[in-house]
Order: structure tokens, then C-alpha cells, then sequence
């Protein structure tokens, strides 16, 4: 009988279509069981596969296996694997690898819901190849630059989505009160594999909710932004600072062509659908360094630029205002500009203290001496393509 | 598509309700990807009568055409496909099903494990139980941005080169198939080890 007509099969199907519906629906305990009772039949269905159809049986096994590695069912993932494998002469190479990626998940997972308590993490991998990266072996600072930029990136999605504002620097709230955690594991990969865990902790009231799924799934959203360009970031962000964020962290993911030729980023779960493979090159990075040090918005009649480090900010009561200037000068020489829409530019402010920035200013109708701050940015940093490696 | 004055051209209808007749899959799941690809058409057609007109491109094959049809999805349908990733995802799944069974006779056979860069498994009668064929299929359904045909070669152009480099080697042709809902196109590309 051909093992793909047993009626177990769409039983199975059945089964997993009911669990990922419960998953949809929150009914996370009725997913994994529903997996796990799919796997069952799915098992049997691959362990009476014939030997002599080594590709089915490896199609079927894998399914199997993954429906009990959906189902949180590691141990028995494993131990269904192994059966496979201990006979790899009935296996094709690809049967072969996707079983053992599969036990591979299956030690991370395992250990890793041991240490949460729970079994929601949500996967990203980014896959470095050519350049420099051989088999599990890459120079450390290569490495380091990316493992950094990716979790800064994915806490930077986890605040846009729960609406935070902007953060220069420091951790996110998300972070600090165990929301949204990060975790690494490195990846088993043909070249060398940077693997994360995006997990959720504990929910504070105040925050808006977000789940890891969105987190990597808007990760790769931005990262296939990022791959068509940075005004392809711009069009999905419509906050300037995050979207500057985003493309300086993009672009340092991306190859520089000497070190690293190639960077592809994805999430290996069925719980992010349809999620972007994007896939980086050297000359992303180019295009997004180009738009990094595009200037602030063109100046418009009235206006001025101004550069210059942020000395003061003050908010008080009466008013508000800032100082600019070069701090070896006497006062008269600083810039004093009052902030017309105090909330949104005092926050800005604050956030870029001590830093170089530039600003876009605007001359005030009446008597007053002092201008109008319009927009403030930070001047961005002169780099070259690989100064991070 | 340019049609000279004269030219008969076939159209071969489609109920999507019950073209999932042939296949290996189950009621809920085929049901629940007529009703995605419903939601889909339904951003940018009128619901039928007449059929959605679908044209398939296949390199080095004449185009053919199909008359889709499909029921105008009603509230429940489009909240639970409010996630237009994964409205589209299916409804491509189901379109992408209905085109290869047209096209060559390809039967589904199931889905493929996540990952390993194909979604959908095919095989035809007569074929061994090793010959099934792996498929990537790519759905654009955007709302509000018009996809022409341009992006979609752009895409099918992707999604062979992920059908024939995957996660692994490919050992067997593959094929990729790409379903514009806004356009009504269809293009397959099928791809050799």
C-alpha cells in the first residue's frame, strides 16, 4: 500500500489542522495534544513505510517527528528520530539531515522550556556563509557584531510593537520586567548559524501585550524592508528614529563581502506563517549605509540647520528649551532654542543628551530671541563597510 | 493578455467548493483554504457569477485559462482571515492545488514539514511511491498595493531558486508556483535537480 493513501494519514492531517487551530485560538495545551496524538498515527504510518522507498520514508518520518516536536513532546521526538536513524541505509541524505536538524531542536527546546517553564519560544536563525565563515567556525568579532545587533533588534521590535517610545540606549522595559526574553543557542548549520529564542515571561498590565511570534515575525518583516532598501524601512516605520534604528542595525548584519559574504535570516517554525527569508549581500549594506547619512527632512522656507552638541535641556513650568553648542565656548556663542512641541522634542531631548546632534530650526514670528526647535537628530557616525569586523 | 480579433479561447471552469475532490486532504482543511482564497479574490473581484478569470503561465508551455469560483466569504470568514499573511498562504495553497491538478494532473498529497524550503507534496497516478514531487507556492494578496505582473516574476523567480537550493540538495524536480490574487495570474515554474 502506498503510504501516503493510509487513511491514518488523513487522520493525522486532520488532527494537526485541529491543533493549529487551537494554537490560533490561545488553546495552547489542546495544540500540543492534538500534535502529539497526530504524531502518533503519523509514526505509524512512516515506521510501516517500505524500506525501498527510502524518500517517503524520510518524508514521512520527519513529518512525524515534527509533529511531535510541535507538540512539546521532545522526548519522544528524539527517541522516534533515533529509530529512523539507526537504519540511515533506508534514509535519503535529505531524510537524513532533517532528522537529525530535528533531534538538534529537540536538545535546545528540551533544555530551554526547562529553564522558562514553558514551551512557547519562537526561533530566528541567521545563517552566515562565505567571506571568512567556515563550517561552525567564524572570527569572533564577526560574530559578536551580528549576535549583538540581532537581540538589540528583536527588543527594538518587541517596543515598537508595544508602542514604547523610542530608547537611544539602555535595556528595554520589556526586558527588565521579563516580558519578552532573549535566548541563544547555537545553530548546527551547513556555514555557522547564530540561533535565537524569543520567549515570553511574565505580563505586566501597563505594557501592551506582546507575544514572541509577533516579535520574530515583525523582525523579518523589517529585515525584508531592510533587503529592498531603506526607504523600504521608512514606508513600514513611520517614527524616524526607529526607522534609523532599524537600518543601522540591518546594516550591520549585513555583509561587508570580505568577512562574511552572505547573511540569510528566518524563523524555522511553523508558528511564524509565511514569514520572509530575506537574504543579505554586500550591497545592502551599501544601501542602507547611503541612508543612514541621508540628511534630516530638506530645510523649508524659514528654516536653518543647526549642529552642534546637546548641552542643556530644560523643562520647567514656564517654558521649555534647550542649549547647543561647542562646549568650549563662552554661553553667548551656544544656540538657545525654545521646543515649540515640548513632549514629543524634550523626549528626543533627553534621549540624545551629550550627543552630537543636528537640528532643524525655525526663526519665531514675534520679538522672541531665541528660534524655534523644529526636529532633532543625532549626526551620524562616519564608518567604513567592515570597521565592525 | 493580447488577444487577436477571432481567437477562441477555453476557459475551464472551476468550483473551488469541490475541487478538492481529488486530493488526499481532509474537508476542514480544504474548506478552510476555498475560504481563504475567497477572502483574497474577494479584496480585489466581484464574487461570481461570472468566474474570476485566472491565467496560468508555464515556461515553455501556451498559457491556459481557468474560470474560478468561489462564494463572497461573509463576516465570520473575513475575521478569521483578518491575518492577511496567512489568508494569503492558504488561498494560494488552494489555487496553486487546483492549478497543477489542471496543468499536468498533479494530485496533493500532503504538506511538508516546516522549513525544509517546499510546502505542498504532489504526485500523479501512476507515479512510484518515491516520485512525488515537492512544491513552494507564494501567494501576493496585498491590500492596498497593487502587485503587477513584474513583481510576481520577481517572486516565482525566488521561489525557484528556493525550490531548487532549499534547505538541502534537491533530488528530485521540484516546482514552484506563484498565485496573484489581484492580477488573476498564475505562474508555475517547474525545476530540475
Amino acid at each position: 500500500m502506498n503510504p501516503f493513501e493510509d487513511p491514518k494519514r488523513q487522520h493525522s492531517e486532520e488532527l494537526a489542522f485541529e491543533a493549529e487551530r487551537a494554537w490560533a485560538e490561545e488553546r495552547q495545551e489542546d495544540a500540543f495534544r492534538l500534535f502529539r496524538e497526530a504524531a502518533k498515527l503519523e509514526a505509524d504510518v512512516a515506521l510501516g513505510a517500505p524500506l525501498t522507498t527510502p524518500r517517503a520514508r524520510g518524508v514521512l518520518a520527519v513529518s512525524a517527528v515534527s509533529l511531535y516536536y510541535k507538540g512539546a513532546a521532545f522526548e519522544d521526538a528524539k527517541v522516534l528520530a533515533y529509530r529512523f536513524l539507526s537504519a540511515p541505509e533506508h534514509l535519503t541524505d535529505e531524510g537524513r539531515a532533517e532528522l537529525e536538524d530535528l533531534v538538534d531542536r529537540c536538545l535546545r527546546e528540551e533544555e530551554m522550556a526547562r529553564a522558562t517553564g514553558t514551551s512557547d519560544m519562537v526561533p530566528l536563525e541567521c545563517k552566515l556563509d562565505g567571506g571568512r565563515i567556515l563550517v561552525g567556525v567564524a572570527p569572533e568579532p564577526v560574530a559578536r557584531k551580528r549576535r549583538e545587533r540581532v537581540q538589540q533588534l528583536l527588543m527594538r521590535s518587541a517596543d515598537w510593537l508595544a508602542e514604547q517610545p523610542y530608547r537611544e540606549q539602555g535595556p528595554s522595559e520589556l526586558q527588565t520586567t521579563e516580558q519578552i526574553q532573549v535566548y541563544e543557542a547555537p545553530a548546527r548549520a551547513a556555514s555557522y548559524g547564530l540561533r535565537f529564542y524569543v520567549g515570553t515571561g511574565r505580563q505586566v498590565p501597563t505594557t501592551k501585550r506582546v507575544t514572541p511570534e509577533q516579535v520574530v515575525a515583525h523582525f523579518l518583516s523589517m529585515a525584508a524592508a531592510a533587503e529592498q532598501g531603506p526607504e523600504a524601512v521608512k514606508a513600514l516605520v513611520d517614527d524616524e528614529q526607529y526607522a534609523r534604528g532599524y537600518i543601522e542595525g540591518f546594516r550591520d548584519i549585513a555583509p561587508d563581502g570580505k568577512e562574511v559574504g552572505v547573511v540569510a535570516c528566518s524563523a524555522p517554525t511553523w508558528r511564524v506563517r509565511n514569514a520572509p527569508r530575506p537574504v543579505f549581500e554586500q550591497k545592502h549594506r551599501k544601501a542602507l549605509e547611503a541612508g543612514i547619512q541621508t540628511k534630516l527632512r530638506p530645510l523649508r522656507a524659514g528654516e536653518r540647520e543647526v549642529i552642534g552638541k546637546l548641552m542643556e535641556i530644560h523643562a520647567v513650568w514656564s517654558g521649555q528649551w534647550i542649549t547647543l553648542g561647542d562646549p568650549s565656548l563662552p554661553d553667548e556663542k551656544r544656540e538657545i532654542l525654545i521646543t515649540k512641541d515640548a513632549a514629543r522634542l524634550i523626549q528626543r531631548c533627553v534621549s540624545l543628551r551629550t550627543q552630537e546632534v543636528r537640528a532643524i530650526v525655525r526663526k519665531p514670528s514675534g520679538n522672541f530671541k531665541s528660534d524655534y526647535l523644529v526636529d532633532i537628530d543625532p549626526v551620524p557616525k562616519q564608518r567604513s563597510s567592515d570597521d565592525d569586523e | 493578455m493580447a488577444v487577436s480579433e477571432g481567437t477562441v479561447l477555453t476557459l475551464r471552469v472551476i468550483d473551488l467548493h469541490e475541487a478538492g475532490a481529488p486530493h488526499r486532504v481532509t474537508a476542514h482543511r480544504w474548506g478552510s483554504w476555498v475560504e481563504a482564497a475567497s477572502v483574497c479574490f474577494a479584496r480585489f473581484h466581484d464574487a461570481p457569477p461570472p468566474p474570476t478569470s485566472c491565467t496560468v503561465r508555464r515556461p515553455h508551455h501556451d498559457p491556459f485559462y481557468l474560470g474560478v469560483t468561489w462564494r463572497a466569504p461573509d463576516t465570520v470568514a473575513q475575521d478569521s482571515y483578518k491575518n492577511e499573511p496567512d489568508a494569503t498562504c492558504e488561498g494560494a495553497y488552494c489555487i496553486a492545488v487546483v492549478t497543477l491538478h489542471e496543468a499536468e494532473g498533479w494530485r496533493y498529497q500532503g504538506r511538508t514539514s516546516h522549513a525544509t524550503g517546499a510546502d505542498l507534496l504532489f504526485a500523479r497516478d501512476g507515479d512510484g511511491v518515491d516520485d512525488f514531487v515537492k512544491c513552494e507556492v507564494s501567494g501576493v494578496s496585498a491590500s492596498g498595493t497593487p502587485v503587477g505582473e513584474k513583481s510576481m516574476r520577481a517572486r516565482i523567480v525566488d521561489k525557484t531558486h528556493q525550490v531548487r537550493t532549499g534547505k538541502r540538495k534537491l533530488d528530485r524536480p521540484g516546482i514552484a508556483v506563484v498565485v496573484g490574487f489581484q492580477t488573476g495570474h498564475v505562474l508555475v515554474s517547474e525545476v530540475q535537480p
